[in-house]
């Protein structure tokens, strides 16, 4: 119980928490790119530190789901760190399109090549690239509407519910790794209450979704993660997204805040009555 | 000229024969994956050992009787017929935390060197599991031979190994309820080709 406590929940947290720490001194200094870089790093220092801490050291050139991880969302931050230094909204578009588009046919390969025909396969990298996407957008939308603390509680608590998802889903490692993220994103979440710095979270928007989209693609694809489930927990930031603007001009700030989370959520919730219905959870053999 | 062409006629004739001896005293087999079985024990909670077993397998040995060390053999199994007698473990099993099924479908043996101890082949090769390549020696006793009713010709291996999961990367839980030391059997049914 300890060992779960102290990958899942202490070593995400307290990574990210003193690489923020960092973000936020080189922001003050006017480097908002590299505010952006170490916000993002924070996220992903400490997720990769938990997934470490619970799973070992990965294979390396990757080869599976976890290993991925590893190559592809540091790799994220700095894709969105470039979109911040250059900052022209199209740029930012463009970089997420093309890391979209490079992602999923890495991380699947392995069915690509042994379970999927060629129209299958690229149905699934469009399903996963488009997903990518529109989480990013959806992130940053919130974040700009709303307050970007907003946009880390979309964050944390879909991914706090995803750890009963992952497990319904037969993948409980997957599953604490939810559970990192969340813990990686309360610092930022905490940060981002206090701050009053602008545009250090614009970093976190891509290497989230990177996240999220891993995960969920691993429950879905590798595991027995029903896709409904996956994609009802993935509609909810884009929910509230599409209503941020509209929430934000009717009901205030904090209104707003509060309805944005719950429309995040609320889809999770339902995801997790999907998963429960056609996976029950693994209690029963107690692994 | 001539003088020549008589020689080596004679060398390249008794290389021939040589070469046509060993290849007549290696014989060609398949593994009968209904009369073969490969299983694995693993300690859970460090009290018991848990069982399980893969139905899908397929296979190939060379067997040369005069010369055991230009025998080989290969094996693979198809990780995703894991069989512990739980549906809901074995989906646990194949799903990233362990096997990884859908990302390494196949586990593979792939013998290097073969060397005979009386009726003990101790096959040396390469295991890949989970993406990871090690490599193990395999004893594997001669349980026995002859011909089956229906006219073909068949021989049998009974042997065990002791793996680490971790030196797989399965690492997920180490510590926890399931054990680290996989001890695998294996029983095979050879029949001639």
């Amino acid at each position: 119980m300890l060992d779960v406590l102290w990958g899942t929940v202490l070593v995400p947290a307290l990574v990210a928490a003193f690489l923020l720490v960092a973000a936020s001194r080189a922001t003050r200094r006017g480097l908002p790119a590299t505010g952006a870089l170490l916000a993002g790093l924070a996220l992903a220092g400490g997720h990769l530190a938990s997934v470490l801490a619970i799973a070992g050291s990965p294979a390396w050139p990757p080869v599976d789901a976890r290993s991925w991880l590893f190559a592809l969302v540091p790799t994220s931050t700095l894709v969105a760190a470039s979109a911040v230094l250059v900052g022209r909204r199209s740029f930012t578009l463009v970089t997420r399109i093309s890391w979209a588009v490079l992602v999923p046919p890495l991380v699947l390969a392995p069915l690509a090549r042994h379970a999927w025909g060629p129209w299958q396969a690229s149905l699934m990298f469009a399903l996963l690239a488009a997903t990518l996407v529109l989480l990013a957008e959806a992130f940053e939308r919130i974040g700009t509407a709303v307050r970007p603390s907003a946009f880390l509680a979309a964050g944390a608590g879909p991914a706090a519910l995803a750890v009963p998802l992952l497990v319904f889903g037969a993948s409980a490692l997957f599953g604490q790794l939810a559970g990192a993220l969340a813990w990686a994103l309360t610092p930022l979440f905490l940060g981002s209450v206090v701050s009053r710095e602008p545009g250090w979270w614009r970093g976190l928007p891509l290497p989230l979704a990177t996240v999220v989209v891993l995960m969920l693609g691993t429950g879905a694809f590798f595991a027995e993660l029903p896709l409904p489930a996956a994609g009802l927990l993935a509609s909810g930031p884009l929910l509230a997204a599409l209503a941020a603007r509209r929430l934000a001009r009717r009901l205030g700030p904090k209104g707003a805040w509060i309805a944005c989370v719950a429309l995040a959520l609320l889809p999770a919730l339902a995801g997790i009555a999907v998963a429960w219905v056609s996976y029950e959870p693994p209690g029963a053999y107690g692994y | 000229m001539r003088s020549l062409r008589f020689p080596t006629l004679v060398a390249l004739l008794l290389a021939g024969l040589t070469t046509s001896g060993s290849v007549l005293a290696a014989e060609t087999y398949e593994i009968d994956p209904v009369h073969s079985t490969i299983a694995f024990r693993i300690q859970h909670l460090g009290v018991a050992y848990t069982w399980g077993r893969f139905g899908a397998m397929s296979g190939q040995a060379v067997i040369d009787e005069q010369n055991p060390a230009a025998s080989s053999v290969q094996v693979e199994v198809k990780v995703e017929s894991i069989d512990t007698g739980d549906e809901k473990r074995d989906k646990h099993l194949r799903s990233p935390d362990f096997f990884d099924a859908k990302t390494f479908p196949v586990a593979r043996f792939t013998s290097t060197s073969v060397r005979r101890k009386g009726d003990v082949y101790e096959i040396t090769g390469t295991f890949e599991l989970h993406g990871v390549e090690k490599t193990i020696t395999l004893p594997l006793e001669r349980v026995g031979s002859g011909k089956d009713p229906w006219g073909g010709y068949r021989t049998g291996f009974s042997g065990r190994t002791t793996i680490r999961r971790s030196d797989f990367g399965m690492k997920w839980g180490l510590g926890g309820p399931v054990g680290d030391e996989v001890e695998l059997f294996f029983d095979l049914e050879l029949i001639r080709q």
